[in-house]
């Protein structure tokens, strides 16, 4: 006899066993005591049904702040000029040396 | 749908706990005998059916009347049962270790007699139990619903939420480790 074949006969043979399905006495009983000290409210789902409840409404008012936002850009602001902007931080780093008198002076 | 589930059933969603005992009533014996496919012990068996229970009065406001009420408690249940097979995964090896008296009879009967199935189902039963012991959570399951209870792929996919392909893989690869078991208890002596 092949593995094949006894393997089918092994799950016809398990198979004609009737399935057990005695209930323990008053078990009804048990799970509705269960059921009845359950909390009234399932805070992981009510708060996860909020959650969604939630999202779109704040996608709207993200939506809202978003075009309010670009409808009120402010001005932008004036041209910088790179030169200006060099020359008085020339300044402003040799201003110790000016005060000293040694701008002339050679090294 | 049987008028009197859909009752019971509407009455539990306006908040009358107690119309959800003769649901209980009803199904307990069916998800007895699923749960008892899974666990050995009485105290795990009544524990699976409680929760299963527990959860599906939780889980109520999710029941579509689009298919009997059983199906989708059986849905629940053999999920529960999934459930408390990846969180009790024992020692699977041991499972193979050394057989009973009862099933080592067993195997000689079909060895000395081919053609005949050995009336002793409770040998077959115990020893189908063990190879199923010896399977990761999802195979087992799988050939438990295809095997034992000859439910279509179809079927199990609902039941579990499986894709029917995946289903099919997993028919594949648990019966040839059920074949695999087989054979290590049974080669040195019949094969």
């Amino acid at each position: 006899m092949n593995i094949e074949q006894l393997y089918r006969k092994l799950i016809e043979s398990a198979r004609s066993r009737p399935a057990d399905d005695r209930v323990p006495y008053a078990f009804e009983g048990r799970v509705m005591a269960r059921l009845k000290d359950l909390p009234k409210v399932d805070l992981a789902t009510l708060w996860g049904r909020h959650l969604w409840r939630a999202a779109v409404p704040f996608a709207c008012v993200a939506l809202a702040i978003t075009l309010w936002t670009r409808g009120h850009e402010p001005a932008p602001p004036a041209p910088v000029h790179a030169e200006a902007h060099l020359t008085a931080l020339d300044e402003v780093l040799l201003a110790p040396i000016a005060e000293l008198g040694l701008e002339e002076a050679t090294w | 749908m049987d008028a009197p589930d859909s009752e019971f059933i509407a009455q539990v969603l306006q908040g009358d706990v107690s119309a959800f005992e003769p649901l209980v009533q009803k199904y307990q014996p069916r998800v007895f005998a699923t749960a008892r496919r899974y666990a050995r012990r009485e105290s795990e068996v009544e524990d699976i059916v409680q929760e299963v229970f527990i959860k599906a009065f939780q889980k109520l406001s999710s029941y579509r009347a689009d298919a009997p009420f059983e199906h989708w408690l059986m849905r629940v249940a053999v999920r529960t049962c999934y459930d408390f097979l990846r969180k009790h995964q024992r020692n699977r090896e041991s499972a193979l270790a050394e057989i009973t008296d009862e099933e080592e009879r067993w195997l000689d009967s079909v060895a000395s007699s081919p053609a005949e199935t050995p009336e002793d189902g409770d040998a077959a039963k115990a020893l189908v139990d063990r190879l199923l012991s010896s399977l990761p959570p999802a195979d087992r399951m799988v050939i438990t619903l295809l095997d034992i209870e000859q439910k279509t792929v179809k079927e199990i996919a609902k039941l579990t939420g499986w894709s029917v392909s995946l289903v099919k893989v997993r028919a594949f690869r648990a019966r040839a480790k059920m074949r695999k078991a087989l054979e290590s208890i049974s080669q040195e002596k019949y094969l």
